[in-house]
């Protein structure tokens, strides 16, 4: 069993296996029959990598892996607060990110009340100055 | 019930119950009451940026330590240490651990890649969090 821990918009804040959640400012507690492991499986992102050169070539590829009885045809990610839609194969699929000048993306679940953007749901890829 | 020095025995001294309970007993009692009141364990938790967390902890008491610790996985092969947290502004500062009698309370920053764990070998946003608290 899991313990979920909801904002008042439905966000989902965290997740562990223990019912000790003192839920405050309208937050609220769901429970749920699976394990972190497996909760962490749901909506999972990673990247071949984290640092890449802001080139305009070099890449990161993130692959987002959606696991459920019926798995979505997509899913949408946000990149730096912009909507990205991901079409999925099996419960996967990916996006390349590039960048020209340097920074950061954060790569998320646009629906954080559907995805846990918590624990492994949260990507970050840094774009360095190129030499 | 404090701790009281025993004093040397010697071999083939008496050592009656009453000798025994204070030397021995009491000592223990007194070393568990002090040291042993109890620990807090939350397990691995996934945490985001910018979230007030509150557990409770079951010690019956305010704790004396708390040790909050960062993994990339729930279920990890190594861990760090949270000794610093960014915000926004990058403004790194040590990670809210605020408890009271009946829970820990953990504020995470609201930077978008530093604001749960910020070290030199350890950034992130998001992750999991275990609380050890011992009263």
């Amino acid at each position: 069993m899991i313990y979920l821990l909801r904002g008042t918009d439905g966000t989902i804040l965290g997740a562990g296996e223990r019912d000790d959640w003192v839920p405050v400012d309208g937050q609220t507690v769901e429970a749920l029959d699976t394990t972190l492991a497996a909760y962490a499986r749901r909506f999972h992102l990673s990247a071949d990598r984290t640092r890449i050169a802001a080139d305009g070539a070099d890449a990161a590829l993130v692959t987002v892996r959606v696991e459920a009885s019926l798995p979505p045809a997509e899913v949408v990610l946000k990149v730096n607060g912009t909507p990205q839609p991901v079409v999925l194969a099996g419960g996967a699929g990916s996006l390349l990110l590039q960048a020209e000048t340097p920074g950061v993306f954060v790569v998320e679940p646009a629906d954080p009340a559907r995805y846990c953007r918590a624990g492994e749901g949260t990507l970050v890829i840094t774009a360095e100055e190129a030499v | 019930m404090a701790w009281t020095d025993p004093p040397a025995r010697q071999t083939g001294d008496l050592v009656t119950a009453e000798i025994w309970n204070a030397d021995v007993v009491d000592n223990l009692l007194a070393l568990r009451a002090e040291n042993f009141r109890g620990v807090y364990d939350s397990g691995w938790f996934a945490v985001t940026l910018n979230t007030l967390y509150q557990k409770a902890h079951g010690l019956g008491g305010l704790p004396r330590l708390v040790v909050l610790l960062w993994a990339a996985s729930p279920t990890p092969s190594d861990w760090h240490v949270v000794t610093s947290i960014l915000h926004e502004g990058g403004v790194a500062r040590g990670p809210a651990i605020y408890p009271t009698a009946s829970a820990v309370r953990i504020h995470t920053g609201d930077h978008a890649t530093h604001g749960t764990i910020c070290t030199a070998v350890a950034e992130s946003g998001a992750g999991y969090y275990r609380v050890v608290a011992w009263r």
